[in-house]
């Protein structure tokens, strides 16, 4: 190490920096190792009560939560659609749940890009979720029901 | 004081700022990680069980009685078996919810014993919480549900 002038103050200036660091970089990692240790919303308990299909349509749930609170934009809303697609017929039951989220998205896709001015692909969108909601059993999928679907969501994202 | 010890004493300091901050801010962060992990663990229901009665709702609004009934028998059997498998959780009245609508859409359907029977397991979820005398009927019941379904359809 080079000559060291002044060192109570080399000492304790260096030593202050390295503690907020070190603390800094402990408290992170700490953080993190105990989260991927106790993973607090991947329903563990109910693996260990060997209740694992239930844990399974609970994960499928979650999914569908956070794909509600994903930014509102055209490629954002299809990339969550595209993911639901993904891990669709993984619990053939939950199919109908999963397919009603997609249909919302496809409706705020193209509420977006009619305001956007592209109107061909909106309706191309909008037939799309029409096509699902008449699947899912839907005896009204006029535009004014189709909007409440996707009310919800934007109420939530607006609260953010 | 010579140069060697100056610098050696230094060294000593740093390595122990090193040590202590690692230890507190673990500490620290450990504390805070573990605490907000038992909070969310101790919601982490939630969310889906409001996904499964939000499907069950909208397609008891929209849809024609198979795919409603389809609908509402998911979110039952979702939370039922989310009742027997962690006994830790208690639903929070939207199970009685579904069964009262699963009886209206059997009442739709024309399926009489089915209606009296959903109507009956609701009436079980929901009578230990009201004296017998004061217990709603069928009709409030269903008032009720219609009410609160308006009411979410204008948020």
């Amino acid at each position: 190490m080079a000559a060291v002038k002044l060192p109570l103050l080399t000492g304790f200036c260096g030593g202050l920096v390295i503690f907020v660091g070190c603390a800094y970089f402990g408290h992170h990692a700490a953080e993190i190792i105990t989260y991927r240790w106790k993973k607090p919303t991947s329903f563990e308990f109910l693996k260990k009560q060997n209740a694992s299909q239930v844990r399974d349509d609970l994960l499928m749930l979650q999914a569908v939560q956070y794909s509600q609170v994903r930014e509102d934009t055209p490629s954002d809303l299809q990339k969550a659609a595209d993911y639901l697609g993904a891990i669709r017929s993984k619990s053939p039951e939950l199919d109908p749940l999963l397919d009603l989220q997609i249909a919302t998205d496809y409706v705020e896709i193209a509420r977006l890009e009619r305001d956007a001015g592209k109107v061909i692909s909106a309706d191309r969108h909008l037939q799309m979720a029409e096509g699902i909601l008449h699947s899912l059993g839907w005896r009204d999928v006029s535009g004014e029901t189709m909007a409440k679907l996707t009310r919800k969501q934007l109420w939530w994202k607006r609260g953010k | 004081m010579e140069e060697g010890e100056v610098t050696r004493a230094i060294k000593i300091t740093f390595v122990a700022a090193a040590i202590l901050g690692l230890g507190l801010g673990s500490y620290l962060g450990y504390s805070e990680a573990n605490q907000i992990s038992n909070s969310l663990e101790s919601h982490q229901y939630i969310t889906p069980s409001i996904v499964a009665s939000d499907f069950a709702r909208i397609q008891f609004m929209h849809a024609d009685t198979d795919h409603a009934r389809q609908a509402v028998m998911l979110q039952i059997r979702l939370l039922e078996q989310l009742e027997q498998a962690d006994k830790t959780y208690h639903e929070d009245g939207t199970l009685w919810l579904a069964y009262i609508r699963l009886a209206m859409i059997e009442e739709a359907a024309g399926r009489p014993d089915a209606e009296q029977s959903a109507l009956t397991q609701a009436r079980a979820i929901h009578s230990p919480n009201y004296p017998h005398d004061q217990e709603p009927t069928y009709d409030e019941l269903k008032n009720g549900v219609l009410r609160l379904d308006k009411e979410f359809d204008n948020l």
